[in-house]
C-alpha cells in the first residue's frame, strides 16, 4: 500500500512537472504560440466550416418535412426527394380521413417550378417556392404561421420567409406588394425557415391561393386537384404503426404512406446514395485534419529543435526520453486547448456570416463540436508524438565540449 | 558588361547555396515540403470544387455553337430558362449578319431508370470504394429527373464533338421516340447498361436509346439526354412551333458587337439578347457566386487559400529562421544583405516548385476519388493550377522575407 | 515507474576498493570506425578517491571531456575497465546507465537553462529525480542551495534576466541539489568574476570536505581551480601526462612521454 502511494507521488511529481514545462515553454515567446495557434485553429476553422456545410447540406434537405406537424404521410410512389415534384389527387387522401383513429387528413402543396416571384425593386422575377395547405390546419409547426393564419387566410396574401436570398428573391417585407406567376400578390407577415439547395426563397399561402397562381394544379373537381403531401394526424390512444400499415392496404399503387421517420430517412438515404456530396466535405475535413497535423508537428519539431541542449541536459541528469516526451505532448495538448478554443470561436462568427449569406441552416452541434475537438487533440497528440521522437538525437554526451 | 557578369555570377552562386539548403536540410526539408504540399492539396481540392460549381453553369453552353443567345427576360439559369416567341428567331435571321438562329428546348423530364445491380450475378464489388464506405448501393428500378435537351435535328446547334454523335444518328433520331443519352449521366440512368435495358420511358412515354454523346455533369442536374424537337413537343406536351427555351444565333464573324445592337433595335424587348462571353460569364456568376453550392464552396476556397498562406508562410519562415546563424554567417564573410535575400527568395522557390508537383499529383489522385465518390465533375485547370503555384510562392516569399528582417537585428559578433 | 528510471541507487558495490570515486584502468576510446577510427583516448590509469578535487588539464583534443562523458556514463567504455561510485560501468545496461547519472552532478560549459523557466525552477526540474533526499521539501533544498550561491533574490527570474554568471550559478545549483556523489565539470567558472567564482569553489571544497565526502573532477584552464585542487591530472593525445598532488605537491605517478 505504501508502495502504492509512493508510486503514485513519485509520478504525480513527474506529470506535473513536465505539465508546468510544457505551459512554460507554450507561452515562452510569444511569437512562436501566435504562429502555432493561428496555424493550428485555422485548421480547426476548416474542419469545423466543412462540417458545418455538410450539416447544412443533410438538414436543409428535411427542414420542411421535420416542421410537418403529422404523423403518417401520403406521399406519390414517384416521389424520390420532396425537391422534384410529383403529385398525386387530393382524393387518396379523402380515403384514408375516413379511418377509424384518424383526427385529420390535409392537403399540402410545394410548387416550385411555376412559381416566380417578381422582386419588387428591379422588377425581376426569379422562381420561389411556396407552400401551401389548409391555414386552420396548422400543418407547418412555425409559431409565427400559426398565429397569423386570418392574415393570409385571404385571397391574394402570403407569408415570406425573412431568410430567403435577398440577391435572389429580393428583399421581401410585411406590406410588399408585388406579383407572383404575373399575379397580384400581397405579404401579410414574415416567418423563417430557411433555404436549401434547390430552393433560395419561401412563401406560405392557403392552398386556395395557390390555386389561383398555378391553375394547372386545379382539376375538374376537389378530389381531382394535385398536391404533394398528405399529413395525417393521429388520435392520441391509436398506435401509428397500425393506421399506417391499414392505410397502406387501400390506398390505390400511385401513392404510399410513410412515417416521419421513415420519411425523413427516405429523404436523407437518397441524397447519399445518389448526390453523395457530403463526402466532398469528409475530404475537405480529412485535408484539414493532414494540413492541421503536419503544421502542428512543424511548429513542435522546431520548438523542440530550439531547446535540444537544454533536453539533453534534462537526459544527463537522469531524466528519461519519456518524461520529456511527456512534455512535448502535454505542450500539443495545451495547443489543441487553445486552437481548438480560438478556431470555435472564429467558426461561431463564420457560421453566423455563411447563415446570413446563403439562409441555409448552420448550426453548430455539440456532437460535431466534440467529434472536431476530438480530432483535434489527436492530430495535435499525434504531431506532439513524432515531434518527441526528435528527442532521440539529443545526445547529452556532445555536452562536454 | 563586367557588372552583369558578376550579377550572373552571384545569381548562380546563390541559387547553387540555396538549393543545397533545400537539398541537405534532410527530414526538416523533407518535413516541410510535405507540409506546404498537403497545404496545396487542399487548396487545389477546394478549387476543384468551386470549378465544378462552374462546370454547372456552363456545361451546357460550352457544347453548343453560337456566338449571341437570345433568351426569355426571365431568364434564371439553365435550368430555369423561361421562354419566348420562335417567331423572334425567324426575324433574328432576317438579318445580314446572322448565319443561322437555331431553337433549343429544355426541360426537365422523368426518366426511367433500370435496377442497379443490373444483374445481382454480375455484380463486382469494388474493394477500394467499399472500405471508403462509397461503393453504390443497390437500387431498384426507379423514375428519376433528368434534362431533356431538344434540338432542330435539320439544323444542328451543337459543336463538335456532340454534333458529330448526334449527325451519325440523325436517321434514327427522326423517328419518334428516339433519344441520345449523356455518357456521362449518373450511372443510375443506365447508361452502362444500355445495350441490355430496353424499357427506357421519358415521362411515360416508352423511347430508344439509340446511342450517346458527352457532356460534363454538374449541380444542376446529374443526367441529360438530346431528342428532336418532334419527340420533344409530343412527350413534354410543349408547342415547340410557337415558343422556344433558347436561341442559338451565328453570326459573320465579327459583326457579334453590330449583329447585338441591330437584335436589339429589331426585337422586341420581350427578349434579352447576350453575347457568348456575357451568357457564359452571367450563368457562371449565377452558380458561383448566387446558389448556396456555390457560395460554400467559395468560403471553402478562401478558407484553404488562408489556411495555405498561414502553413507556408510559417514554415518558410521557419526555415530561414532555422539557418539564421548561415546568413549571418554569410554577412559576417562580407557579403550584402542582397545576397542572403537571393538565397532566401530562390530557397522559397525550391520549396515551392517541390511542394507544388506532388501536391498536383495528389490532388489528380484525390479528384479521381471525388468524381467517382461523389459523381461531381472535377478538372484540374490551367488557372487553378496558377492559384496554387501563386500561392505558394507568394506566401513562401513573404513568410522568409519576414524572417529575415530578423536577420537586419542579428550581430554576426552574437555568433563567436 | 515508467517516467522515473528508478533503479535500486544503493546496490552493493562491484569494485572492492570503496575509498575510490572513480578507478580507470587502461581506458581506450575512439570515435568513428574503419578509416575515419579517430584515437581520443589511448590507456588512462587514473585512480580518484572519494573526497578529492581533481583538474584536469591539457591542450584542446586530449581527450579530457571525453574522460569526463565515460566517467559520467553518457558514453560507454570501449576498452579497459571503469568503475564510478563503486560500479563498472562496462557492466550498466541504458536504464541502469540513467539511474547511474542521477548519483553524479553535470556542470556544462553552457548553462542550459531552459529559458521559459525560473531560476528556481530549472532546478526543481533536476530535484524531482531525488524527492526521496532529507533536508526539506523539495522547494525548500532548491531554495536553500540557491540563497547559498548568492541568488536568494534572483529565485523567480528567468533565464534572460541574470547575468551570464548568475545563469552560470544557477546550473551549477541543478547540478548540485541531489547531493551528487560525484560532481563532473567542464570550465564551471569560465563565466563567473571572481567574487561568483571563489563562491562556487568554495562550496565544492565544503562538499568534498563535508560528511559525503563529494568527488569533485573539474575540466578547466582557470588558474584559480588550479590552485584549490587536490590535484591536477594533465591529459595529452590521450594519455596521462602528468599527476599532481597539488597540497603536499608530490607526484603521484609520471608517464613516459
Amino acid at each position: 500500500m505504501n508502495t502504492m502511494k509512493y508510486f503514485l507521488l513519485n509520478n504525480w511529481i513527474f506529470i506535473s512537472e513536465a505539465a508546468r514545462l510544457a505551459g512554460r515553454n507554450l507561452v515562452a515567446s510569444f511569437f512562436w504560440l501566435v504562429s502555432a495557434v493561428a496555424g493550428t485553429s485555422f485548421a480547426v476553422i476548416l474542419m469545423m466550416l466543412q462540417t458545418g456545410f455538410k450539416n447544412a447540406l443533410e438538414d436543409s434537405t428535411t427542414s420542411v418535412i421535420d416542421r410537418l406537424d403529422g404523423d403518417l404521410f401520403i406521399v406519390s410512389k414517384r416521389m424520390y426527394i420532396l425537391a422534384i415534384p410529383q403529385t398525386f389527387p387530393l382524393r387518396r387522401i379523402e380515403a384514408a380521413a375516413g379511418f377509424a383513429g384518424v383526427k385529420s387528413a390535409y392537403p399540402l402543396m410545394i410548387e416550385n417550378r411555376r412559381t416566380s416571384w417578381r422582386r419588387s425593386g428591379d422588377g425581376v422575377s426569379r422562381r420561389i417556392r411556396v407552400i401551401a395547405y389548409p391555414p386552420r390546419s396548422d400543418l407547418l409547426d412555425i409559431a409565427e404561421v400559426k398565429a397569423t393564419r386570418d392574415a393570409w387566410s385571404a385571397p391574394e396574401t402570403a407569408l415570406a420567409d425573412s431568410l430567403s436570398k435577398p440577391h435572389l428573391v429580393g428583399r421581401i417585407h410585411t406590406g410588399d406588394v408585388s406579383e407572383l406567376s404575373r399575379r397580384r400578390l400581397k405579404i401579410v407577415g414574415m416567418f423563417s425557415l430557411g433555404t436549401d439547395f434547390h430552393n433560395d426563397g419561401t412563401l406560405i399561402m392557403s392552398d386556395a391561393n395557390l390555386l389561383r397562381y398555378v391553375p394547372e394544379r386545379a382539376g375538374s373537381s376537389r378530389g381531382d386537384d394535385r398536391i404533394d403531401i398528405g399529413v395525417i394526424k393521429i388520435q392520441p390512444g391509436y398506435r401509428i404503426d397500425q393506421i399506417e400499415s391499414a392505410i397502406a392496404a387501400i390506398l390505390p399503387g400511385d401513392v404510399r404512406v410513410l412515417s416521419k421517420a421513415e420519411f425523413v430517412a427516405k429523404e436523407k438515404r437518397f441524397w447519399k446514395r445518389v448526390a453523395p456530396i457530403g463526402i466532398v466535405f469528409d475530404i475537405g475535413v480529412g485535408v484539414g485534419l493532414i494540413v492541421g497535423m503536419a503544421i502542428c508537428y512543424q511548429v513542435l519539431f522546431a520548438e523542440v529543435s530550439d531547446r535540444l541542449a537544454e533536453f539533453a541536459t534534462m537526459k544527463a541528469i537522469g531524466h528519461t526520453e519519456l518524461f520529456l516526451g511527456l512534455a512535448v505532448v502535454i505542450q500539443a495538448l495545451l495547443l489543441a486547448a487553445i486552437s481548438f478554443a480560438v478556431g470555435l470561436a472564429i467558426s461561431a462568427g463564420l457560421y453566423r456570416l455563411a447563415h446570413a449569406a446563403t439562409g441555409l441552416p448552420m448550426d453548430m452541434r455539440i456532437g460535431d463540436a466534440r467529434e472536431i475537438l476530438a480530432l483535434t487533440i489527436g492530430m495535435c497528440s499525434i504531431a506532439g508524438l513524432l515531434a518527441a521522437s526528435r528527442l532521440k538525437t539529443a545526445d547529452p554526451a556532445a555536452l562536454f565540449k | 558588361m563586367n557588372r552583369v557578369y558578376e550579377i550572373a555570377i552571384l545569381m548562380v552562386e546563390t541559387a547553387r547555396v540555396a538549393a543545397r539548403n533545400a537539398l541537405r536540410g534532410g527530414a526538416r526539408s523533407a518535413i516541410a515540403v510535405a507540409a506546404i504540399g498537403f497545404a496545396l492539396l487542399m487548396v487545389l481540392l477546394q478549387l476543384g470544387f468551386l470549378n465544378a460549381v462552374r462546370i454547372t453553369g456552363t456545361n451546357l453552353y460550352n457544347e453548343l455553337d453560337f456566338d449571341i443567345m437570345i433568351v426569355s427576360p426571365n431568364y434564371d439559369e439553365l435550368y430555369s430558362p423561361g421562354d419566348f416567341p420562335k417567331e423572334r428567331l425567324v426575324r433574328a435571321k432576317s438579318l445580314a449578319s446572322v448565319v443561322a438562329a437555331r431553337p433549343v428546348f429544355t426541360s426537365f423530364g422523368m426518366w426511367r431508370c433500370p435496377p442497379y445491380p443490373f444483374d445481382p450475378a454480375e455484380h463486382r464489388e469494388k474493394p477500394l470504394l467499399k472500405l471508403l464506405g462509397l461503393e453504390r448501393p443497390p437500387q431498384p428500378l426507379q423514375r428519376r429527373e433528368l434534362l431533356v435537351i431538344g434540338i432542330d435535328l435539320d439544323d444542328n446547334p451543337f459543336r463538335e464533338p456532340v454534333r458529330s454523335r448526334i449527325e451519325a444518328e440523325k436517321s434514327k433520331l427522326k423517328l419518334a421516340g428516339r433519344v441520345l443519352l449523356n455518357e456521362r449521366s449518373n450511372p443510375e440512368y443506365g447508361w452502362p447498361n444500355r445495350s441490355r435495358f430496353h424499357d427506357w420511358e421519358l415521362n411515360l412515354t416508352a423511347v430508344e436509346v439509340v446511342g450517346g454523346f458527352f457532356m460534363l455533369r454538374g449541380f444542376g442536374s446529374d443526367g441529360s439526354l438530346i431528342c428532336g424537337d418532334r419527340d420533344f413537343g409530343a412527350i413534354l406536351g410543349r408547342d415547340v412551333d410557337d415558343r422556344v427555351n433558347l436561341g442559338l444565333v451565328k453570326v459573320v464573324p465579327g459583326t457579334v458587337q453590330s449583329t447585338i445592337k441591330a437584335l436589339q433595335q429589331l426585337l422586341p424587348n420581350d427578349v434579352w439578347i447576350l453575347s457568348r462571353e456575357e451568357m457564359i460569364r452571367m450563368e457562371s456568376a449565377y452558380w458561383v457566386e448566387l446558389t448556396s453550392t456555390g457560395m460554400i464552396f467559395s468560403i471553402g476556397v478562401l478558407v484553404s487559400l488562408l489556411v495555405a498562406t498561414i502553413v507556408i508562410h510559417q514554415i518558410v519562415g521557419a526555415d530561414v529562421r532555422r539557418r539564421l546563424a548561415e546568413y549571418a554567417t554569410l554577412r559576417a564573410c562580407g557579403h550584402g544583405a542582397t545576397t542572403n535575400h537571393a538565397i532566401v527568395v530562390f530557397q522559397s522557390l525550391i520549396y515551392g516548385l517541390a511542394a507544388f508537383v506532388p501536391a498536383v499529383a495528389g490532388a489528380l489522385g484525390v479528384y479521381r476519388l471525388t468524381e467517382d465518390a461523389t459523381r461531381i465533375p472535377m478538372r484540374l485547370t490551367t488557372e487553378n493550377l496558377a492559384i496554387a503555384l501563386a500561392t505558394a510562392i507568394a506566401a513562401g516569399l513573404v513568410g522568409s522575407i519576414l524572417a529575415l528582417g530578423k536577420l537586419r537585428s542579428a550581430d554576426p559578433a552574437d555568433l563567436m | 515507474m515508467l517516467l522515473d528510471p528508478k533503479v535500486q541507487i544503493s546496490k552493493p558495490p562491484d569494485s572492492f576498493d570503496d575509498r575510490l570515486a572513480i578507478d580507470a584502468k587502461g581506458i581506450a576510446f575512439s570515435f568513428g570506425s574503419g578509416d575515419s577510427r579517430t584515437p581520443a583516448l589511448r590507456g588512462i590509469d587514473l585512480a580518484i578517491e572519494r573526497g578529492e578535487i581533481v583538474v584536469l588539464t591539457g591542450p584542446s583534443g586530449s581527450g579530457k571531456t571525453t574522460f569526463l562523458t565515460l566517467a559520467g556514463a553518457l558514453r560507454s567504455v570501449q576498452e579497459g575497465s571503469l568503475h564510478v561510485l563503486g560500479r563498472d560501468l562496462s557492466k550498466l545496461s541504458g536504464r541502469e546507465q540513467k539511474a547511474h547519472r542521477k548519483r553524479i552532478g553535470f556542470i556544462f560549459q553552457l548553462h542550459n537553462l531552459f529559458g521559459s523557466l525560473k531560476a528556481i525552477e530549472n532546478v526543481r526540474m533536476a530535484a524531482i529525480l531525488r524527492p526521496d533526499l532529507e533536508g526539506g521539501s523539495i522547494d525548500s533544498r532548491c531554495r536553500n542551495l540557491l540563497v547559498e550561491l548568492g541568488l536568494g533574490d534572483r529565485l523567480n527570474h528567468l533565464p534572460a534576466r541574470l547575468s551570464g554568471g548568475q545563469r552560470q550559478r544557477v546550473a551549477i545549483a541543478r547540478a548540485l541539489v541531489n547531493r551528487p556523489e560525484l560532481i563532473l565539470a567542464d570550465e564551471p567558472t569560465a563565466s563567473l568574476d571572481s567574487e561568483s567564482g571563489e563562491i562556487v569553489v568554495s562550496l565544492f571544497r565544503k562538499l568534498a570536505q563535508g560528511p559525503e565526502r563529494t568527488t569533485v573532477v573539474i575540466v578547466t584552464h582557470d588558474p584559480r581551480l588550479l590552485d584549490r585542487a587536490d590535484r591536477v591530472v594533465r591529459l595529452v593525445d590521450g594519455r596521462v601526462e602528468s599527476n599532481t598532488r597539488r597540497s603536499r605537491n608530490t607526484v603521484v605517478t609520471e608517464t613516459d612521454n
